[in-house]
């Protein structure tokens, strides 16, 4: 099948431009379909924070080679549209005139950097390339349009999407792969509604989904792009209350409770004491333990976000406001 | 990333290469189907661009940093 393609292998993106292929920059590898007019038919790639293997496989890549082929028959075939006409060049934004390689996460960071120093940097902005569970949607790894599941309460049950169904558009983007979905849902707006359309069988339909506040969210640890500047880092660790000192406490054994033992600087600044034995978030009791707590607060928060600590010291109960710093 | 699909794409890339696409074949637009050098693969942008135009085929581009 491969030689239905003109194959291109590009080690170095510095001097292409990034309109033509704007990607999720946090990889290092990605294919791009294209027709003879730099018009965009698909993207394949993608990953989440379990591996970067994790939602890739050449079944994939097979499927998603045939799906392009199909379109690219089409009478009037459709692309993929572009976020600005405007040609944006890789050095030119990186600043990298170096001979070495400029590798795709500074991408990101330089165009990060500049809308921070325009004014323009938005704390949502952090997650980008959301999952498509993030609407409610598992897609099948070897046939990244097709879904393999909808998740229970959530925008993809609404809009009636079932298992098998095949994504034919997210928004203005048509779906040939999971890097496809993706983009699609990079593009489409922090809180607001979304148009889907899907085949099932020979039938076409389409819905609405609904995008509440935060619906972007997803685990960044992995991103090199944003980690060190905006992956939280809880001030403070400790060691989970034995059954006997949660039963004291009247806490079940599977709440989150532990008792304060190593703390930072800004942990003390925010009122903390060593001995404090931490139960609630934001007022929400949690089930899980300290290590998954840390890892919790990684995933959730982003540098600058202030979280509650419910704290029992002195058979008192403290509410204790702390913002969030990096590592 | 995908140290490993990476590498296992370009194989297979090579692999599939003869296997029968399932989706209809491609109109011709023009000029003889011609691979770049022995493995099929053109390093240049505007090559592959040119070679679109002459053959009707889609372009497939892979961006994968130098191993």
């Amino acid at each position: 099948m491969a030689d239905k393609f003109v194959r291109v292998r590009l080690t170095r993106i510095d001097d292409y431009d990034l309109n033509l292929f704007e990607f999720d920059y946090d990889l290092t590898f990605a294919v791009f379909f294209l027709n003879d007019e730099n018009k965009a038919y698909a993207r394949f790639g993608g990953r989440d924070a379990k591996g970067a293997d994790s939602r890739q496989s050449l079944d994939a890549l097979r499927h998603t080679m045939q799906s392009v082929l199909a379109m690219h028959e089409r009478d009037e075939p459709r692309f993929a549209p572009r976020t600005q006409t405007q040609r944006m060049v890789a050095r030119d934004v990186t600043g990298w005139y170096g001979g070495g390689c400029m590798h795709c996460h500074q991408v990101q960071e330089a165009m990060n950097d500049k809308l921070v120093r325009e004014g323009n940097w938005k704390r949502d902005l952090v997650w980008r390339y959301p999952l498509p569970e993030n609407v409610g949607v598992r897609l099948e790894i070897d046939r990244g349009n097709v879904v393999e599941r909808i998740l229970p309460n959530t925008p993809a049950t609404r809009a009636g999407l079932q298992p098998g169904d095949v994504l034919e558009t997210i928004g203005p983007v048509p779906i040939h792969s999971f890097a496809d979905a993706q983009f699609a849902l990079d593009k489409a707006p922090t809180k607001g509604s979304l148009n889907v359309s899907w085949l099932r069988g020979d039938e076409r339909r389409s819905a609405t989904l609904d995008l509440s506040a935060g619906w972007k969210k997803s685990d960044i640890t992995w991103r090199a792009s944003v980690r060190w500047r905006y992956v939280a880092s809880l001030p403070l660790s400790g060691d989970d209350l034995n059954a006997d000192e949660r039963r004291m406490f009247g806490l079940s054994e599977t709440q989150l409770a532990f008792r304060s033992a190593r703390l930072k600087a800004r942990a003390n600044e925010a009122g903390l004491q060593a001995g404090d034995v931490v139960v609630a978030l934001d007022d929400q009791s949690l089930d899980m333990t300290a290590s998954e707590f840390r890892q919790y607060i990684r995933q959730q928060f982003v540098v600058g976000d202030t979280i509650t600590l419910t704290v029992l010291r002195d058979g008192k109960q403290f509410k204790i406001p702390l913002t969030l710093s990096g590592q | 990333m995908t140290t490993r699909l990476a590498y296992l794409a370009i194989v297979g890339l090579v692999a599939v290469a003869g296997t029968p696409a399932l989706a209809q074949r491609p109109r011709p637009r023009g000029g003889e189907q011609k691979d770049a050098g022995q493995s099929g693969w053109i390093h240049s942008l505007d090559e592959g661009m040119d070679a679109a135009r002459k053959t009707g085929k889609p372009l497939m581009i892979v961006i994968r940093c130098q191993p």
